[in-house]
C-alpha cells in the first residue's frame, strides 16, 4: 500500500489533479444524488461504492445515505459497505460484489440484484474475515456467494431468493485452501425449481473446510438442499424442505444434522460411497424417500423421528423412531 | 438512463401514449408521497403496489422507498415485494391485501410488510396459482377471515417464516389450506406466531404442512388436519386455545418436541391420528381416543 501511495504522489503533483485517494477518509456516503466526484463525505457524498471506496481508508465504512443503486464494486482492502437498507447493487453481469485479496469486508443492510442476467452476487476469492449481514442476494445465474479461497465467510440474517439459470447455487462453497464457514439465521430460497440448482453447495477440494449452518432454511433446490462433496459440516436448527434431495454427502464428506426439519424432499437423506451422515433429534417426515441408500454410513441416535421410506439396511437406523 | 428517457419522450410525442408498459424495470420503488403517473425509479416512486407491479419486469423487486400505505396488490407474475419493514397494505373492505393469481413456474417473495384489513378486510394473502410463494417477515392483522388462504390450482410450494398473524379474535383462520382446492400445496411454517382466531390457527384439508418453532396460542383450535391432511409440529408452544390439537378423520398429526400447556382440552378426540415422540410436554385433557400419546410426558 504504501507503494502505490508514492507512486501517486507524484503524478498528482505532476497533473494538477484533484486527487482524492490521497486524502482518504475513515468514513465515507454514497446517496441517489451522489456524485464521484465529490469527496465521499457525508455532506458531500459520492454515486458509487467503487467511487466511494478510493477515497475510503483501509479498514473504513461506506454507507448509503440514501436509496440508490451503487454499482458495482471490486474490493481488495478491508472495508464495512453499509446499505443501510436502502442502498443496492443491480447489475447485468459479472459480479456484484468481488472481494479480490485476504482482507476483512463486512457487507450489510444490501441487495444485491442480478437482473437474472448476472453470474454471481458475492464472488470471495480470498478471503481474510468475510461477514455478509443482513443482505438480500437475488436474480442470479450461477451462485449467489461463491467462496473459493482461504479464510473466513460468515452469512447471517440474510435471504438468497429468485435463483434462475440452469445450473444455479445459493452458496457455493470450497477449495483446496482452510475454508471456515458459518451461515446463520438465512434463508436460501432455491425457487424456482430447476434440476441443477443447490442451495447450499460444497465442492471437492483438500480444504480443510468447516461448514456450519444454523438456523438456516433452504428450499427449492432442483437437485440437493445441502450437498457436499469435502470436509466436515454441521447442521443445527435449520429446515431443509420443498427440495429434490435434501441433505447428501458424497466422496467422503461428512455431515452432522441435529434438531432440524428435513421435509417434503423426494430424497430426504442421502450418504454417498465413503460418506457419513448423522443424524440426531431430527423430524424427518413427508419425504419421499426419507432415507436413501446411497452407499456411505448413515449414523442414527434414538431421538429422530421418520416418516416415509428407509431404503438403507435397517440396522442402521434401528434406534430411530418411525412416525 | 439519459438515453432511456430520450426514448420515452420521443415515443410519448409519437404515439400520443403513456407508453409504460413497454419500459418495464427490475427494480421500482414506491413511496409514500409518490404518484402512479412516475416512472417508478427511486427519483420518480410510484404511489402504488398495483401500480408499481406493472412497471416492474417479472423477476423483479419492488421496494418501500419510506412509509406509506401501499394498497392492496394481485399478482400474476414473479415478483418480490419488500415493504422495508416501513410499507403496508391497507386492505379494509377489501377481499384480499395480496391476491396471486399466474401461472404454475411464478414465483412469489413478500416480505418486511404489513396488512392490515383495518376490521373489514376479508384475506390478507390468498394463494390461488403459483410455484413457489416466500412470505417471510411480515405481519397480517384486522381481516375477517383468513391470514393467509391457500387455494390451489396447481402444485404449489409455500414458505411462511418470522411472521405474526393476528386475529384479533374476529377473524376465523391464519394458515388455511382450503377445502375445495383443486391441488395440493406442501407448506412450511418456521418462526411464525398465530393468535386470535375463532376457529383454527392453522387448517389443513390436503397436502403435508410443517411448523417449527413456532406460536399457536389463543385460538379456538391451535393445530387442525382434516380429510388426509398431514400436519408436523416440531419445538413449538400450542397453548391458551379451546382445543391444542384436532386430527380429523383421515388425517394425521405428528408431534415432537412442544409445549401443549393451557388448553382446556390438549388433544381432542377428532377421529384422525395423532403420532407423539416422547418429548412433548402436556398439560389440559387429552380425549382423543385413538390418540397415541403414551409417550408424552404429562406437566
Amino acid at each position: 500500500m504504501k507503494i502505490r501511495y508514492i507512486l501517486l504522489a507524484p503524478v498528482a503533483v505532476l497533473f494538477c489533479t484533484a486527487s482524492a485517494s490521497a486524502t482518504q477518509i475513515s468514513h465515507t456516503w454514497v446517496s441517489g444524488s451522489g456524485n464521484d466526484n465529490n469527496t465521499c463525505s457525508f455532506a458531500s457524498p459520492c454515486a458509487t461504492f467503487q467511487g466511494a471506496l478510493a477515497n475510503t481508508s483501509s479498514g473504513g465504512i461506506i454507507t448509503a445515505k440514501d436509496a440508490g443503486d451503487f454499482g458495482k464494486v471490486s474490493i481488495s482492502k478491508s472495508v464495512t459497505i453499509d446499505g443501510a437498507n436502502l442502498g443496492s447493487i443491480t447489475y447485468d453481469n459479472g459480479n456484484g460484489i468481488y472481494i479480490a485479496a485476504s482482507v476483512n469486508v463486512t457487507v450489510q443492510n444490501l441487495t444485491i440484484n442480478g437482473l437474472d442476467l448476472a453470474s454471481y452476487g458475492i464472488d470471495v476469492t480470498s478471503g481474510g474475515i468475510v461477514i455478509i449481514d443482513h443482505c438480500r442476494i437475488m436474480n442470479i445465474t450461477y451462485d449467489g456467494i461463491i467462496f473459493a479461497g482461504a479464510g473466513n465467510l460468515t452469512v447471517e440474517n440474510s435471504r438468497i431468493e429468485s435463483l434462475s439459470g440452469s445450473n444455479v447455487t445459493g452458496i457455493y462453497i470450497g477449495s483446496n485452501a482452510a475454508e471456515n464457514v458459518v451461515v446463520r439465521n438465512t434463508v436460501i430460497d432455491a425457487s424456482p425449481v430447476l434440476a441443477e440448482n443447490y442451495g447450499i453447495f460444497i465442492a471437492s477440494g483438500t480444504g480443510p473446510l468447516e461448514v456450519s449452518l444454523q438456523k438456516v432454511t433452504v428450499m427449492g433446490a432442483g437437485n440437493a438442499a445441502v450437498f457436499t462433496y469435502s470436509g466436515t459440516t454441521e447442521v443445527t436448527g435449520s429446515v431443509i424442505t420443498q427440495s429434490s434431495d435434501g441433505v447428501v454427502a458424497a466422496s467422503g464428506a461428512m455431515i452432522s444434522v441435529a434438531s432440524s426439519m428435513i421435509t417434503a424432499n423426494t430424497i430426504g437423506v442421502c450418504s454417498g460411497t465413503s460418506s457419513k451422515i448423522r443424524l440426531d433429534n431430527n423430524d424427518i417426515y413427508d419425504n419421499t424417500t426419507a432415507i436413501d441408500n446411497c452407499g456411505g454410513i448413515v449414523k442414527t441416535s434414538g431421538t429422530n423421528k421418520i416418516s416415509g421410506t428407509i431404503t438403507i439396511p435397517a440396522a442402521d437406523i434401528s434406534e430411530s423412531m418411525t412416525f | 438512463m439519459k438515453i432511456r428517457n430520450i426514448a420515452l419522450a420521443s415515443a410519448a410525442v409519437l404515439f400520443c401514449t403513456a407508453s409504460i408498459s413497454a419500459t418495464t424495470i427490475a427494480h421500482t420503488w414506491v413511496s409514500g408521497n409518490g404518484s402512479n403517473s412516475n416512472t417508478c425509479t427511486f427519483a420518480s416512486p410510484c404511489a402504488t403496489f398495483t401500480g408499481a407491479l406493472a412497471k416492474t419486469t417479472a423477476g423483479g423487486i419492488i421496494t418501500a422507498m419510506d412509509a406509506g400505505d401501499f394498497g392492496p396488490v394481485t399478482i400474476s407474475k414473479s415478483v418480490t415485494i419488500d415493504g422495508a419493514n416501513m410499507g403496508s397494505i391497507g386492505f379494509g373492505g377489501q377481499t384480499n391485501g395480496i391476491y396471486v393469481d399466474g401461472s404454475s413456474s411464478i414465483n412469489v417473495v413478500i416480505h418486511n410488510l404489513t396488512l392490515d384489513g383495518q376490521g373489514s378486510g376479508e384475506e390478507g394473502v390468498s394463494i390461488i396459482n403459483a410455484a413457489n410463494v416466500t412470505i417471510d417477515n411480515c405481519k397480517i392483522e384486522g381481516f375477517t377471515d383468513t391470514g393467509i388462504n391457500l387455494f390451489p390450482s396447481g402444485a404449489e410450494n409455500v414458505v411462511i417464516t418470522n411472521t405474526v398473524i393476528d386475529g384479533a379474535n374476529v377473524a376465523s383462520g391464519g394458515v388455511m389450506t382450503d377445502e375445495t382446492a383443486a391441488a395440493i400445496a406442501t407448506v412450511a411454517l418456521d418462526h411464525v406466531t398465530i393468535k386470535g382466531m375463532t376457529d383454527a390457527a392453522v387448517t389443513s384439508f390436503n397436502g403435508n404442512m410443517q411448523i417449527t418453532n413456532s406460536v399457536l396460542t389463543q385460538n379456538q383450535v391451535g393445530v387442525e388436519a382434516q380429510t388426509g391432511a398431514v400436519i408436523s409440529v416440531a419445538n413449538s408452544a400450542i397453548t391458551s386455545n379451546s382445543q391444542g390439537v384436532c386430527s380429523c378423520s383421515g388425517s394425521k398429526i405428528r408431534l415432537d418436541t412442544n409445549d401443549i400447556y393451557d388448553n382446556p382440552t390438549a388433544i381432542a378426540d377428532c377421529g384422525g391420528q395423532i403420532k407423539t415422540s416422547g418429548t412433548n410436554r402436556t398439560s389440559g385433557a387429552i380425549t382423543a381416543t385413538s390418540a397415541e400419546v403414551s409417550h408424552s410426558v404429562l406437566f
